[in-house]
């Protein structure tokens, strides 16, 4: 068995770059800032109202946030430049006559990039420590946090793949890929908040479920809440799904179980853009017969 | 080995290659001369699989490039005219990069990449980042590089330009080993008399056309039949051009402050027949000599000798 080339060479290089070392003591600074801050401001308020270890669960939350913040803010930047950066190197056409398939060669930079989020996302582990000391939170929930975490970060990857793919320049590449996840987290929540005015302007009744239940479903923020609300208890989303009406029969378990379709719906759009820079990266595409 | 036929690709509105086709056999270095932008490239990155043809085939060993992608880039090497390099990369990494692209088990490597590295001398610079190489280095190490799985057929887009006349002695000697181990080559270049000492055969391409086509002897022979040949006497440019005149095989005479040029179709013989001639009428002479024509005008005699 064989490692991906393209991924051993990456990781080669990468542990060689100390800009990567660099930006993941940044990722780790920024994390741990924000542990930080929440137990400062706790502290303070202990004096006050006396120290609540049950406090700490929202220190997880807020850690897993920030994590998921983060990494849909790296990974554009890790992968966006995977394919249009040979280009721009002028590498590319030396790859692309090799005998590595474009399927390999596109899954060998998503994995590659993937390798370094998940670095990034192991060396903030120990600041999670704080919260297991606590209690309140088990290790599976919390690996079964950074499983979400990561497949929303691959998700975010295949998009970055494709469009470098089809973009020369790569910042351009970036730009959309920033402008894609910036429309599934805040453009979906401001499309379903026009959908549901508008519906009362017309109708003056409750809209239903099914519009706000497929237009987020690729929305990591409400997945991620999801996850929260299905390892603290909390009712993040249900709260919200509420307003459009009432849930009975399947939709009541989607709306409870909302993560589960949306990790679905991150699998899906993973392979569609995987295809999709499969396809874009082969010179002859357009194959005539 | 190869055959193009009727190839045709458009940029749009630009045909780059109209109408192309060639025979290339096994064992052959075939040079394509042409000016800039006559198509070179472009046939080339087509032969490599890296350019959709408008139309036409191309089969290497009977196999059409665009239905059996994978078996073709087991048999083509290609080297690009523009690349680059990795810059966090040792030389052995690189060339170890490759190989796996290629499928090559890990075992293999490092005596096949040695041996590589020992045919285009760079033994030496195994572990020197390849950044750090020259641009003739570089550019034997990415011929090394199109090496890797041992294909029959090389195609080489100027390998040969931006190197000092030493690297490209260098380069040439490299190739004439490659066609010793038997492999075939199609080499570009835009200046013909450097693959004139390597190529066994040569086809001046032009607008997308292959414009002639044969053995360097052929394409030789035609040149001669109509070059320019400037002479420079020390004193007497009068009786120097009369006597020209009164020359067989001249035609044109242009006099400039201190030489004549003229166009000559004669044989090599008929040209020192003609100097010797000259040095007898006692006009003393400086130099005499072909004049280095680039490729367009070189082109120009070689159509001009088809139409004739
Ligand atoms: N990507 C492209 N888009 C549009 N036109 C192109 C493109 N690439 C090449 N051409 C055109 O195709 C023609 C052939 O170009 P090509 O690069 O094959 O020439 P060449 O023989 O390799 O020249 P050179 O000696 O400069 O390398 C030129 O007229 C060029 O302008
Ligand atoms: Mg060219």
């Amino acid at each position: 068995m064989m490692m991906n080339p393209v991924l051993r060479r990456e990781m080669r290089t990468s542990l060689r770059n100390w800009r990567v070392f660099g930006a993941i003591m940044l990722y780790v600074l920024f994390v741990a800032g924000g542990a930080g801050i929440f137990l400062y401001v706790n502290m303070f308020e202990s004096y006050n109202y006396g120290f609540d270890p049950r406090n700490m669960v929202y220190l997880y939350a807020i850690l897993c946030a920030m994590q998921m913040g983060l990494v849909l803010i790296t990974t554009p930047a890790l992968a966006a430049g995977s394919i249009s950066g040979e280009r721009e190197r002028q590498t590319l056409d030396l790859l692309l006559v090799t005998k590595m398939s474009q399927f390999s060669i596109v899954i060998g930079k998503l994995v590659s990039s993937m390798g370094l989020i998940l670095l990034m996302v192991i060396a903030t582990l120990p600041i999670f420590a704080v919260v297991f000391y606590f209690g309140g939170v088990t290790l599976p929930a919390l690996l079964g946090m950074i499983g979400f975490i990561l497949l929303t970060a691959c998700m975010a990857g295949s998009i970055s793949i494709f469009f470098s793919c089809i973009f020369k320049r790569t910042v351009i590449s970036i730009v959309m890929v920033y402008l894609v996840i910036g429309g599934l987290c805040f453009g979906t929540l401001l499309a379903t908040a026009l959908y549901y005015t508008s519906y009362w302007n017309l109708y003056q009744k409750d809209p239903g479920l099914i519009v706000p239940i497929l237009l987020l479903v690729g929305n990591p923020g409400v997945g991620f809440f999801s996850v929260i609300d299905g390892q603290l208890g909390t009712n993040f989303v249900e709260t919200v799904f509420r307003i459009y009406g009432t849930q009975n029969g399947w939709t009541n378990w989607v709306v409870k179980n909302y993560w589960v379709v949306n990790a679905a719906a991150n699998v899906a759009i993973i392979c569609f853009f995987l295809a999709m820079a499969t396809y874009f990266v082969n010179p002859i595409k357009g194959k005539r017969k | 080995m190869l055959e193009i036929k009727n190839l045709v690709k458009k940029y749009g509105m630009v045909t780059a290659v109209n109408n192309f086709n060639l025979v290339v056999k096994k064992g052959s270095i075939y040079g394509f001369v042409g000016p800039n932008g006559a198509g070179k490239t472009t046939t080339m990155k087509i032969m490599a699989g890296l350019l959709p043809a408008t139309s036409g085939t191309i089969r290497i060993d009977g196999f059409d490039v665009t239905e059996q992608s994978k078996l073709l880039k087991q048999k083509i090497g290609y080297m690009p005219d523009f690349f680059g390099v990795y810059d966090d990369l040792k030389v052995m990494e690189y060339m170890d990069f490759y190989a796996g692209t290629y499928y090559i088990p890990y075992k293999e490597r490092p005596a096949l990449i040695n041996s590589l590295l020992e045919i285009v001398d760079l033994a030496h610079k195994k572990d020197a980042y390849v950044d750090s190489l020259s641009r003739g280095m570089k550019q034997r190490l990415c011929l090394s590089r199109s090496l890797v799985h041992d294909p029959d057929l090389l195609i080489l887009d100027e390998p040969a330009s931006g190197l000092d006349p030493r690297a490209r002695v260098e380069m040439k000697e490299i190739l004439k080993q490659l066609q010793t181990m038997g492999k075939t080559i199609i080499i570009s270049s835009h200046i013909l008399p450097e693959l004139a000492e390597i190529c066994t055969e040569i086809g001046i391409i032009d607008h997308g056309k292959l414009a002639a086509e044969g053995t360097v002897q052929e394409i030789m022979r035609r040149l001669e039949k109509n070059r320019i040949l400037q002479m420079k006497p020390l004193k007497h440019m009068d009786k120097l051009c009369q006597v020209l005149q009164e020359q067989p095989n001249i035609v044109d005479i242009m006099e400039s402050t201190d030489y004549v040029e003229f166009a000559f179709n004669g044989t090599d013989e008929e040209a020192s027949r003609l100097l010797a001639n000259i040095i007898s009428a006692e006009i003393p002479i400086l130099s005499f000599k072909e004049k280095e024509g680039n490729l367009e005008e070189i082109f120009m005699r070689v159509t001009g000798g088809d139409e004739k």
